[in-house]
C-alpha cells in the first residue's frame, strides 16, 4: 500500500511535470513574427501607428529645407537617421547644397497622408504622401505632390530613419 | 530449548540478537517512505498549481496569438483588396470600356459602386470619344487605419495616360489615392476612392 502510494505520487509528479514543461514550451516557444505579403504587419496597431507617426514627423523635418541654414539642417536631419543612412544622406545632400544656396530655395513639406506598408518588431515601412511648397528666391511658389517610402528601424535611440525612397 | 520470541518496541517479532537492529531498520524505512511521500505530495501540489497557472497563461497567450494572427492577416487582406481596386481604377481602356468599368465595380460597394455603375454608359462614351487609355500599377500601399469591418488605405500608383488631348502620346501619370474599404462577408470592398492632392 505504501509503495503503491509512493508510485502513484511519483507518477502524478511525472505527468504534471510533463504538462508544465509543455506549457512552458508553448509560452516561451514563439519567436519574433516575420512580416510577409499575406501578413505585412505583425506588431500591434499602436506600435505600428507610433512608428508611422515618427516617420511622418521625421520626413517632414528632413524635407523641409532652407538655403539659410542648410548645413545646420543636414546635422538636424542626420540626427533622425541611423548612422549608415545618415552617411548616405550626407553624401547625396552635399552636391545639392550649392544649387539650393545659389537659388535661395526654401522647401516646406507637410505630410498629407501616412500608412503602414509592413511592420515587424524591429522595422516598419511607411508610405507617406508629401505636399511640398518650393520657393526659389523671391519667385512664385511651386507645389509638388510626392510620395515617400520611409523605413524606420528600431534602435536603442528609438525609431530612426533607415532609408527613404521618394517618387 | 528454543528462545522465547521477543517483541521489540515496534512490535516486530524477531529472534534474539537481531530484533532491535531490524526494528530500527524498519522504522528507518518507514520514516524514509513517509518523508518521500511527503516530498512527493508537496511536489505534486506545486506542480498542480503550476499546471493550473500555466493553463491560464496558455489560454490567454493562445487567444492573444490568435488575435494577433487575425490582425496580421487583416492587414494583408485589406492591402490586397485595395491594390486590386486601385489597379482596376487606373487601368481603363476605351477599347475595353465595359470590361474596365466592370473590374472597378466588381471590387466596389455602396454609393461608390452605384455611382460607378450608373455612370458607366457615360464614362464609356467619354472614353470612346477621347480614345482614352489609362494604364498604371500600384507602386506602394499602406494602411492608415483598420478595424475588423472598415479600413482606410493610401495607394501610390504609377502609369500613363493617352487620349486625344495628349495627341495619342502616353504621358506619365502618378496618382495618390485614398481608399475606404468595408468588409462584406469574406471580402473587402471599396466604398470610396479619393485623390490625395494633385497628380504629380
Amino acid at each position: 500500500m505504501t509503495a503503491r502510494t509512493t508510485g502513484v505520487l511519483a507518477g502524478c509528479a511525472l505527468v504534471l511535470a510533463t504538462v508544465v514543461a509543455g506549457e512552458a514550451w508553448y509560452l516561451g516557444g514563439a519567436s519574433d513574427p516575420t512580416s510577409t505579403a499575406a501578413r505585412p504587419v505583425v506588431i500591434g496597431d499602436i506600435a505600428a501607428r507610433s512608428a508611422v507617426e515618427t516617420a511622418a514627423q521625421d520626413a517632414a523635418a528632413i524635407f523641409t529645407v532652407s538655403w539659410k541654414d542648410y548645413d545646420a539642417h543636414l546635422d538636424r536631419a542626420a540626427g533622425l537617421m541611423t548612422d549608415s543612412f545618415a552617411a548616405t544622406y550626407r553624401t547625396t545632400a552635399a552636391p545639392v547644397r550649392a544649387r539650393v544656396v545659389s537659388s535661395q530655395t526654401r522647401t516646406t513639406t507637410r505630410v498629407a497622408a501616412a500608412g503602414v506598408v509592413r511592420a515587424s518588431p524591429d522595422e516598419v515601412q511607411a508610405l507617406l504622401f508629401l505636399d511640398q511648397r518650393v520657393v526659389a528666391g523671391s519667385g512664385d511658389p511651386s507645389y509638388n505632390a510626392r510620395r515617400a517610402l520611409v523605413t524606420m528601424v528600431r534602435t536603442d535611440r528609438g525609431w530612426l530613419v533607415g532609408n527613404v525612397q521618394t517618387g | 530449548m528454543d528462545a522465547e520470541p521477543v517483541r521489540c518496541a515496534s512490535g516486530d517479532r524477531s529472534s534474539l540478537g537481531g530484533t532491535h537492529r531490524d526494528g530500527r531498520g524498519a522504522r528507518f524505512r518507514r520514516a524514509l517512505v513517509t518523508a518521500t511521500q511527503r516530498w512527493l505530495a508537496a511536489l505534486v501540489t506545486l506542480l498542480l498549481l503550476l499546471t493550473v497557472l500555466g493553463a491560464a497563461l496558455v489560454r490567454r497567450t493562445h487567444a492573444d496569438r490568435a488575435e494577433a494572427s487575425a490582425r496580421a492577416e487583416r492587414y494583408g487582406a485589406v492591402l490586397a483588396a485595395a491594390d486590386a481596386e486601385a489597379t482596376a481604377f487606373v487601368n481603363l481602356r476605351y477599347d475595353q470600356a465595359a470590361r474596365s468599368i466592370h473590374a472597378v465595380a466588381d471590387g466596389a460597394t455602396g454609393d461608390f459602386r452605384a455611382h460607378y455603375v450608373r455612370s458607366a454608359r457615360d464614362l464609356a462614351a467619354t472614353m470612346q470619344r477621347q480614345r482614352s487609355t489609362l494604364t498604371g500599377h500600384v507602386v506602394s500601399s499602406g494602411v492608415v487605419d483598420v478595424v475588423p469591418d472598415r479600413a482606410t488605405v493610401i495607394v501610390a500608383t504609377s502609369g500613363t495616360v493617352a487620349n486625344r488631348r495628349t495627341g495619342g502620346q502616353e504621358v506619365p501619370r502618378h496618382y495618390r489615392l485614398r481608399l475606404t474599404l468595408l468588409r462584406e462577408g469574406d471580402r473587402w470592398l471599396t466604398s470610396d476612392i479619393a485623390f490625395v492632392g494633385d497628380a504629380a
